[in-house]
């Protein structure tokens, strides 16, 4: 009897292995369960690219008041009026939450574990500094602490200020990094086919760092300016631009603002050129045949912003499929030193440094310095004069420069300076907003608020955020 | 099954019958209402033991003495009564007793019960109700006839079918459990059900041929489908297929249906303002508003005034201008649409020999939607043979059957355009003063792409043509069968079963350009570079079965019947896509079409298994008593693989009172029984969700996207949705009672039954914040809890010889309730648009509850203004909160009603069947549209005049004042009923689902049989005429028909529609000849 109910046992447990061993087939066989960093840093980037490439860029363009919306369509009317909702912006947020920072996350928990790849340390660093300021100057209060550091499904939230110290310690903690060492780890463990923005430069990533650095110290310049100083007498900042500059013109690889609103969308009307522009460029400037195109009557036209552009008789934006997308400039590194020169009273340093801002911006839309030199003597002479008088002009130029580039900083810098001056320099239009209200910031994403019990509840779009004028 | 009855009734007959000397002869001949002969159907003089049984063409002979009458009866039929008087020939024809007690149905193990004897409520529908609609499947002739069941069709033939049985459950699987002779079929959802582009193919248990069912049960509560396991949690139905018996003569039977359709709603626009966006009113006559681009009305007036349109030809293309009358088009919409038809056959071919009965079909369906031209058509073709052969006297028998379906099917797209123009969407954005005849050569040079009339659409007609999706598919089914006597009252049967699928779909959007300097070019037309996806996908099932089946009756009192047994059932699918954007030739369907672009490929394999052990004892005392006991374990590879074994059990009971006590029974009570059940069931879950992987990436805005590979680079990410390592399966848990009366005999016939389910364990991709890194988490969640009465009431108020009414009322109202979801959630989102209504799951609320933001009210009851809207100070259009959502409803129809009747008169029926279904919201895509584009009526109030928002307030230096701007101070008068100007709007897309349908209306003719007794090859002819879906009243709207959807079959078609396709109206003529 016993030795029947052992052989029994063992043909039962015998059987339960082998059917277990039959239903052992849930590994997704579709799909790869592992990624070294070389394959997530790309990832990072292009994910980086397309919400700026798009989202920002979008939302840049109009409120920075580059462009109104056509008469004929109304795609992007509700942005021009500021018409906007938490709904608004919930692609931004989840994008950089539950795909970009998890990657760096993911890429820096590597590092640690492996040796001689504080090049992609560094790189995964930048990329999450940059990410950082994004989301902070976007919405103000994001979880860090919380929300990138510990795993919580509810992070509190961190304020903007509190951000601000984040992301200065950690650009020092990129700048305390060894130079020499990431350049050899560079040659040990090339990121030359990972990072799609340097090729693997990573002297320019430092560079790239320490504009990124300037420009957030620039939110405080008076708690700052010391920092500001040894930054600038350091000198590192962007030589070339940080492009992502990867797009062909097909479908799904292009530019994503011209792959959006020109391939895809099932009219190209809606972006009109606004008649601001005008406020501070030349009606000869050779950059406008490069930011518009040409109206029907073959000469640059737009509207006072707020009002709806006729579809023929204004310039549209041009959009090129292949143009980068570009997370820093050289011209935007050099506006920063001039503003930050200007700011230390240094009016000479200030106005070598606009100069080849300038410079930088004709050449960086392809118009060769001599144009910009011609310019420089006549319509856009630097002046020296107080302080604000001098950034109101460096920044004016700046905004001018940024039609097609980085078009969210200056509406970043729109809010942080007041130039250029609305109702003075460019139209005053409220939108739907009470009158003298303007957009400062994105509405905190939809699904945090439907999600996280934890989140602070969202802030109208019109609220000033710490660093802003 | 009638035929299956035959072997009981003769030995019943042969026991109650004594012959004796007897002196005169009747004879004559019992056929049934379809004109087929009853063998083995009991003769006996009436109140005598003098008969005899009729032989296998239903003939008989009987020396008949004394007595006045003969009674005809047979198991499942209604007796005859016949005076006999002086006749020799008594022909007879037989009914089926529709509401009768010896109703025999199949249970979870496929094997017959008697229905008295169940603990459960379940409903069989015999083949005649199946087939009386003629229609292409099934179930869409059940519909209203199954208390409880909601049975509804997302629009033409051959798109997906909806069956929900006692409401919503789970949040990913509600669609029953199919089951063919004992099989599991698969009934996978075809094409893809979404936003953008959406094709719907249908689901696969439509596939089957009706011609070929004999009968189908639907097992509604726990109790019944325990014994199924992980997969019947909503429910089973169980289909018989028709058999063909030992030594049965053949038959050859021919079904034939020709049936038109023509759109069944075509949504009610305003009349009365013309083509133009931006119109202000200025109180005169000034023509300035009409704007011969636009694809709306918000134009001038219509005055009849005769305008220029469609200017591009004549201002870019040197034609001669084209003038319109500015009036409304009443027929414009309409007239696009054509009448379409579907033609239906079937030949079945029945018979057998001494050991063998076979029944071999092949049917046909040819259907040409409503959609002009050839663009939308159905094609089916089904191959069945089924057989089952008698080894050594029934010692052991085999069963066995295949079945091939072959279908070719091109639809147009529905949903939201994506990468190419869809129609709905489309055809419903034009001016009211368009007559889309006008546009319909769409190479003329007045619709070309070149000069179309608005840049902001292709021309419907245009896209009609070029635009669409074709799916092809090889479908081989089948299963077989060995069973074997092993000894009295004890069996063993094996049974496999397979079904493969192979299919390749192909969506193809062709190419939309002009010529430079082309109107279209000028007004900022958008070309299409036109897209080409193929999907091969080969998918298959396979199940197997071994059990033993016992049946004893022990003693006079006691009877027990038991079945212990295996299942093994696997599911694996393959796929390989391409995919190409970008095309260089026009029409050309071919990855090779490339103007650049690389195509890019795509696959996928998923596969699943189960392993099963079951056991269920009945016990019977008395034939009154009845006991049921089934138990079942799981083990699932879809689940973590050390906890993947899960059990599940069921109980019943049923007391037959009018058997037990006879002294019940009466001239006014016939038959009481009171039932009970209890039981679990589950739903496993979908496959790999419990590991997570990285794919590569790419990156997504408003329209297109960014993707790997991309000058060389190459990048992966991490799936953003959190796997679980410990994951359930949802159970289900289920007690009902019900009661079955019937009185004066069997005259009026009335079933109750009420149920309690609770459901936990959900499986779900559970949202997340994006700040927790993730987009969401797989996890077991919330406890759904669905309560509800079903009513079956029938009655039979006329039965005479030659006339008879039957009716059938079906009446169900389930309501469901969230009782939890997880940790403090309360909420769960099923689907919405990033803005507007939401379809949540919230916790004490429905399953599919309906919530927007709450539009903001002044909220102190000292103010005046207590209770007014508040008003945007600059636009003065409602604000709202942001912060909080009110619920606007739910999504669950409040009841749903069946009415049935069919009547007989001599060789004559007709039958007519009322579905009512009551409440329940859904998102109308067809009410935005025409809301944005002011063709709906709504957008004629107050004549387009300037107004201000009624009862409302903005808030100024903190007090409030009564507002005065009016809807078109800040926006054209357009901006109040665009949503994205004016949120509130969003909420009246909602729309109210209430309807009442004429479902079926179908009247039939019978030749006379002994018009046929001198032709030997013809017995049968029957006719009929029958229409579907004939009328339709909706009381609260009149745009759209609310069975329609985009979003398949399952809990996300209750969101609504996207712009959906259309239901249709059918009417038809169908013939039956038996040979």
């Amino acid at each position: 009897m016993k030795r029947t109910l052992i052989i029994l046992a063992a043909a039962l447990s015998l059987f339960a292995t082998s059917c277990n061993k039959w239903l052992d087939i849930n590994k997704n066989p579709n799909y790869i369960s592992e990624a070294d960093m070389s394959l997530l840093l790309p990832s990072v980037q292009l994910r980086t690219a397309a919400k700026v490439g798009y989202d920002l860029s979008l939302y840049g363009t109009f409120w920075s008041q580059y462009v109104v919306q056509c008469n004929s369509t109304n795609q992007y009317y509700t942005i021009m009026t500021n018409d906007v909702t938490n709904s608004t912006f919930t692609s931004t947020w989840s994008y950089v939450y539950a795909s970009i920072f998890p990657g760096i996350k993911e890429i820096l928990e590597q590092c640690e574990a492996k040796q001689d790849v504080s090049n992609f340390q560094l790189e995964a660093k930048a990329m999450l500094a940059y990410n950082l300021y994004l989301m902070t100057s976007l919405y103000d209060k994001v979880a860090y602490t919380e929300g990138f550091l510990t795993e919580s499904q509810t992070p509190h939230f961190d304020t903007g200020e509190s951000i601000q110290a984040t992301l200065i310690s950690l650009l020092e903690e990129i700048r305390a990094m060894s130079a020499t060492e990431v350049a050899a780890d560079e040659l040990l463990n090339p990121s030359s086919s990972s990072d799609m923005v340097f090729g693997g430069d990573t002297d320019a990533w430092f560079d790239f760092a320490n504009t990124l650095y300037l420009k957030v110290l620039m939110r405080d310049f008076a708690a700052n300016s010391g920092k500001i100083q040894s930054l600038l007498n350091e000198g590192n900042f962007l030589t070339e631009d940080a492009a992502f500059d990867n797009f062909e013109d097909k479908a799904d690889k292009s530019n994503p603002f011209y792959e959006s609103d020109r391939r895809q969308l099932n009219t190209t009307a809606n972006i009109r050129a606004c008649s601001d522009i005008l406020a501070v460029l030349s009606e000869d400037d050779p950059r406008l045949e490069y930011f518009y195109d040409q109206n029907p009557g073959g000469v640059f036209a737009g509207a006072a912003y707020g009002q709806n552009g006729e579809a023929n008789k204004t310039s549209r934006l041009a959009l090129y499929p292949t143009e980068a997308v570009y997370f820093g400039t050289v011209d935007e590194a050099l506006f920063l030193q001039a503003e930050a020169y200007a700011r230390l009273n240094n009016a000479d340093a200030a106005e070598i440094a606009y100069d080849a801002a300038v410079v930088a911006a004709f050449a960086r839309v392809g118009v060769p310095a001599a144009a910009a030199a011609l310019f420089l003597v006549d319509d856009y002479a630097f002046e020296a004069g107080t302080p604000e008088a001098m950034v109101e002009q460096i920044i004016n130029q700046k905004w001018a420069s940024n039609v097609h580039g980085m078009p969210w900083e200056s509406w970043f810098d729109i809010n942080r300076t007041g130039y250029p001056t609305r109702g003075k320099t460019i139209t005053a239009f409220s939108g739907v907003l009470p009158a003298g209200q303007y957009p400062r910031r994105f509405i905190a994403s939809k699904t945090s608020s439907d999600y996280n019990p934890n989140a602070p509840a969202p802030e109208e779009v019109n609220v000033k955020m710490w660093w802003q004028k | 099954m009638k035929k299956a009855k035959l072997l009981l009734s003769t030995l019943f007959v042969l026991l109650a019958v004594t012959l004796s000397a007897q002196n005169r002869v009747v004879s004559g001949t019992v056929i049934d209402q379809y004109g087929d002969p009853v063998p083995g159907a009991a003769v006996i003089v009436d109140g005598t033991r003098v008969g005899t049984a009729t032989d296998l063409q239903g003939k008989y002979t009987l020396n008949v003495r004394g007595g006045d009458a003969l009674r005809f009866s047979f198991f499942g039929m209604r007796d005859v009564l016949v005076t006999i008087g002086d006749k020799t020939v008594i022909d007879v024809t037989m009914e089926d007793d529709t509401i009768g007690l010896d109703e025999v149905v199949v249970t979870a193990t496929g094997m017959t019960r008697q229905e008295k004897t169940l603990g459960y409520a379940s409903t069989t529908v015999r083949s005649d109700e199946i087939v009386k609609g003629h229609a292409a499947d099934a179930l869409s002739g059940l519909s209203g006839k199954v208390a409880g069941v909601q049975i509804s069709s997302a629009g033409a033939t051959g798109t997906s079918q909806k069956v929900i049985v006692r409401g919503y459950s789970s949040f990913s699987n509600n669609a029953p459990l199919y089951v063919i002779d004992g099989v599991p079929m698969s009934n996978g959802t075809m094409g893809y059900q979404g936003l953008n582009n959406s094709i719907d193919f249908g689901n696969q248990a439509s596939d089957i041929n009706p011609e070929d069912i004999e009968s189908i049960t639907i097992l509604k509560g726990a109790s019944a489908t325990a014994l199924y396991g992980s997969r019947a949690g909503n429910g089973a139905i169980i289909i018989t297929t028709k058999r063909g018996e030992q030594n049965e003569d053949i038959k050859v039977t021919y079904d034939g249906a020709f049936t038109v359709s023509s759109v069944l709603r075509i949504p009610n626009i305003q009349n009365k303002f013309g083509q133009g966006w931006f119109y202000s009113y200025d109180g005169d006559n000034v023509f300035e508003n009409y704007s011969m681009t636009e694809n709306g009305s918000w134009g001038n007036l219509l005055d009849g005034r005769k305008v220029e349109w469609r200017p591009g030809a004549s201002w870019y293309a040197g034609a001669d201008p084209s003038y319109t009358t500015f009036d409304y088009k009443a027929n414009s919409l309409k007239n696009f649409y054509e009448t379409g038809f579907e033609a239906n056959n079937t030949v079945t071919v029945q018979g057998g020999s001494k050991s063998t009965g076979f029944v071999v079909s092949y049917g046909n369906i040819y259907s040409n939607g409503i959609l002009p031209g050839n663009n939308d058509y159905y094609k089916r073709h089904n191959f069945s043979f089924r057989g089952n052969t008698r080894i050594k006297d029934g010692l052991a028998w085999l069963n066995y059957s295949i079945n091939y379906v072959r279908k070719d099917v091109r639809n147009a797209m529905t949903g939201q355009g994506g990468s190419g123009s869809t129609i709905y969407q489309d055809i419903l954005q034009y001016p009211v003063n368009v007559d889309y005849a006008e546009l319909k050569d769409w190479h003329s040079i007045y619709n070309n792409a070149d000069n179309f009339y608005t840049p902001y659409a292709q021309n419907p007609w245009w896209i009609l043509d070029n635009n669409y999706s074709t799916y092809t598919d090889d479908r081989v089914y089948g299963s077989a069968e060995f069973g074997l006597q092993l000894c009295k009252g004890l069996q063993f049967i094996a049974r496999g079963g397979m079904d493969v699928t192979n299919y390749i779909e192909k969506d193809f959007n062709n190419l939309w350009t002009f010529n430079p300097g082309s109107y279209a070019e000028n007004e900022g037309a958008s070309a299409e570079n036109g897209t080409f996806q193929q999907y091969a996908v080969r998918s298959s099932q396979l199940d197997g079965n071994a059990f033993l089946n016992a049946d004893y009756r022990i003693g006079t009192d006691w009877s027990i019947h038991g079945v212990a047994g295996v299942n093994i059932n696997q599911r694996s699918s393959s796929s390989l896509s391409g995919s190409l954007d970008g095309l260089a030739v026009s029409g050309w369907a071919s990855f090779l079409n490339t103007s650049g672009a690389t195509p890019t490929a795509a696959s996928s394999t998923s596969m699943r298994r189960l392993f099963g052990a079951y056991a269920q004892a009945d016990f019977g005392w008395k034939d009154a008593i009845y006991l049921t006991l089934s138990a079942r374990n799981d083990w699932s590879s879809t689940l973590p693989i050390n906890a993947n074994s899960f059990f599940y059990w069921g109980a019943n009971a049923s007391v037959i009172l009018t058997d037990l006590f006879p002294a019940l029974k009466g001239n006014v009570l016939s038959f009481l029984k009171i039932r009970g059940g209890y039981g679990k069931t589950g739903n496993d879950a979908p496959t790999y969700y419990t590991s997570t992987y990285y794919s590569l990436a790419s990156g997504g805005f408003s329209f297109g996207s960014l993707t790997f590979p991309l000058n060389s680079f190459v990048g992966l990410a991490k799936s953003t949705r959190i796997p679980s390592t410990d994951l359930k399966p949802e159970i289900s848990t289920e007690a009902e009672i019900g009661i079955d009366a019937r009185f004066f005999d069997n005259r009026i016939n009335i079933d109750v039954a009420l149920y309690n389910k609770t459901t936990e364990n959900q499986i779900v991709s559970a949202t997340l914040a994006p700040e927790s890194g993730y987009s969401s988490a797989v996890r077991n969640v919330g406890l759904i809890r669905n309560k509800g009465i079903e009513l079956t009431l029938g009655l039979v108020p006329v039965r005479t010889r030659d006339f008879e009414w039957n009716i059938t009322y079906t009446f169900s109202k389930n309501v469901n309730i969230v009782e939890k979801l997880w940790d403090d959630v309360t909420e769960y989102a099923i689907y919405g648009l990033s803005s507007g209504p939401q379809l949540k799951s919230i916790v004490g609320q429905s399953i599919g509850t309906w919530v927007d933001y709450k539009i903001s009210t002044v909220e102190d009851k000292t103010s005046p203004y207590y209770g007014y809207t508040i008003v945007n100070a600059t636009t003065g259009l409602p604000t709202y909160d942001n912060t909080t959502y009110e619920t606007l409803g739910k999504a669950d129809a409040d009841f749903m009603m069946g009415l049935n009747n069919t009547l007989r008169y001599k060789n004559w029926s007709l039958g007519f069947s009322f579905d009512w279904r009551q409440g329940g919201l859904m998102y109308s895509a067809t009410k935005g549209i025409v809301l944005f584009n002011g063709n709906a009526e709504e957008t004629m109030y107050n004549l387009r005049d300037p107004w201000v928002w009624p009862h409302s307030v903005y808030s100024a230096g903190g007090t409030y004042v009564e507002n005065n701007i009016p809807v078109t101070g800040y926006y054209n008068v357009n901006g109040a009923y665009y949503p994205n100007y004016n949120y509130v709007q969003y909420r009246t897309e909602l729309l109210d689902k209430t309807y009442i349908k004429l479902r079926e209306l179908n009247l039939s003719y019978r030749f006379p049989t002994k018009w046929f007794d001198n032709v030997s090859w013809l017995s049968t002819i029957e006719l009929g005429i029958v229409g579907r879906n004939l009328l339709m009243w909706t009381p609260k709207q009149g745009l759209i028909d609310p069975d329609m959807t985009n979003y398949g079959n399952d809990l996300g078609s209750q969101y609504g529609e996207y712009y959906s396709a259309p239901s249709t109206r059918n009417i038809g003529a169908n013939i039956k000849i038996v040979f």
